[in-house]
C-alpha cells in the first residue's frame, strides 16, 4: 500500500470519526453533573449541621454539674454491708471510708428519736423457741426457776459426755533415700539431666 | 453556633458554585472530544454518548484537581478511553452470552454506495481494532479534531518523541493490515 492509499485511510478515518453528538447530549450531562452537584451541595450542610451539634454536644458535656464527693458518701453508705461480712473482710481489703460528720450526726439523732418512740425495743424470737422462752420467762419471774442453776448444765448432759479414746499415732517411718535401690532413671548416681 | 455554620454553608456553597460554573466551560470546551474518542471504541452513538456522560460525572467528582484546562482535557481523553474500553468488553461478553448473530459494527451509513461504504468501513475499523492499545489511541486522537503531534503528547501524557514514533508504527502496522 502506497503512502498516498495510507492517507486517504487517514482521510477516511478522520471522515469516520467527525460524528457529531445528539444535541441533548450536552443537556444529558450537565443533569448528570447537577446530580452529582447537588449530592456534593448537600454535603457541606449536613457537615455544618452534624458539626453544631457535636459542639452543642460536648458543649453539654463540659458544662454538667460534676457529683459531689458527699454525694458519692451518701450513696455507699446507703448500701451497708453486714456486720458478719465486714468480719470476714480480707485483711488487704481497703478500709472503708470514715463517713461524713452531718450523715453520722443524722443518722444517730434518727436512731434516738426511733428509741424515744419505742422505749422497750423489739426483740425478735424464732417462732419455734418462742413458747420456751415465754415459760423460762413466767418461771423466772415467780421464782419456780432458779436463775443460777441455768448457768451450770444438766447433771445427765454431763455424763452422756464420754471420755474420748486415746489416739495412738504410729511413728512415722521414712525410706531410705539411697538412689541406687529407687530404680529413678538417675539410679546410677547421675541426675537424670544430660549435660 | 447557627450562623457561623450557616456562614460556613454558604462559603462552601459558593465555591461550589464556581466550580460549577467552571466545569460548565470545561464541558462546552471538551464534550466533543470525549464523544469521539468514546465513538472511535464503542462505534454506536449511544454507547458513546453514555461512556462521554459517565466520564464527565467522574471529572466533575474530580474536578478540583484537574482545573488546569490541559490537564483536565488528557485526563477526560484517557479516561474516556478507558471507560469506552471497558464498556465494549462488557458488550462483547453480554453477545456471547445471549449468543446473539448481532457484531459491534459502526452505525449504519445510508447513502447511494450503502453496500461499498460499509465494506471499506468495517475493514478500516477492524484494522484500527487489531491495533495495540496505544498505538490505537495516537492514530484515533490524531484523526479527531486534527489533533498536532504537540496536542497528542500532552492529552496521552507522553513525550512527543514517543508519539511521532507511535504514529509511524501504527501507520505501518495499519498498512500491513489493509493490504
Amino acid at each position: 500500500m502506497s503512502d498516498d492509499h495510507m492517507d486517504d485511510v487517514l482521510k477516511g478515518l478522520e471522515a469516520a470519526l467527525a460524528v457529531e453528538p445528539s444535541p441533548e447530549f450536552a443537556a444529558r450531562v450537565r443533569a448528570r453533573v447537577s446530580k452529582e452537584s447537588a449530592r456534593r451541595r448537600a454535603w457541606p450542610a449536613w457537615a455544618a449541621v452534624g458539626l453544631a451539634t457535636a459542639a452543642v454536644v460536648v458543649l453539654t458535656v463540659a458544662a454538667w454539674p460534676r457529683r459531689s464527693p458527699i454525694a458519692a458518701q451518701v450513696t455507699a453508705t446507703r448500701t451497708p454491708e453486714p456486720a458478719a461480712s465486714s468480719s470476714r473482710m480480707s485483711p488487704i481489703a481497703a478500709p472503708a471510708p470514715a463517713p461524713d460528720r452531718q450523715i453520722v450526726k443524722a443518722a444517730t439523732s434518727r436512731i434516738a428519736r426511733a428509741l424515744r418512740q419505742h422505749p422497750a425495743p423489739e426483740v425478735l424470737v424464732p417462732p419455734g423457741q418462742a413458747e420456751a422462752l415465754r415459760t423460762l420467762l413466767a418461771g423466772l419471774s415467780d421464782g419456780t426457776i432458779d436463775p443460777g442453776s441455768l448457768a451450770t448444765p444438766p447433771p445427765d448432759a454431763a455424763a452422756a459426755l464420754a471420755p474420748a479414746p486415746e489416739i495412738v499415732i504410729p511413728p512415722i517411718v521414712i525410706p531410705s533415700m539411697d538412689a541406687r535401690t529407687a530404680g529413678t532413671p538417675g539410679g546410677d548416681g547421675s541426675t537424670g539431666i544430660r549435660d | 453556633m447557627n450562623e457561623i455554620a450557616d456562614r460556613l454553608a454558604g462559603v462552601l456553597v459558593t465555591a461550589e458554585d464556581d466550580l460549577a460554573r467552571e466545569f460548565e466551560a470545561r464541558l462546552a470546551d471538551s464534550a466533543k472530544l470525549a464523544f469521539r474518542v468514546a465513538y472511535s471504541v464503542v462505534r454506536q452513538r449511544q454507547d458513546a454518548e453514555d461512556v462521554a456522560q459517565e466520564a464527565f460525572a467522574r471529572a466533575y467528582r474530580r474536578f478540583r484537581q484537574l482545573r488546569d484546562r490541559q490537564a483536565f482535557r488528557a485526563w477526560l481523553v484517557r479516561m474516556t478511553w478507558r471507560l469506552a474500553l471497558d464498556h465494549r468488553r462488557a458488550a462483547k461478553r453480554r453477545l456471547t452470552r445471549e449468543d446473539a448473530s448481532v457484531q459491534l459494527r459502526p452505525d449504519v451509513v445510508h447513502g447511494e454506495s450503502v453496500a461499498i461504504e460499509q465494506e471499506r468501513s468495517a475493514r478500516l475499523w477492524a484494522a484500527i481494532d487489531a491495533l495495540p492499545d496505544r498505538l490505537r489511541l495516537v492514530i484515533v486522537l490524531g484523526a479527531i479534531e486534527g489533533h498536532s503531534i504537540h496536542d497528542i503528547a500532552a492529552l496521552v501524557g507522553a513525550p512527543e518523541g514517543t508519539i511521532k514514533s507511535r504514529l509511524f508504527d501504527a501507520r505501518e502496522k495499519l498498512k500491513e493490515l489493509l493490504q
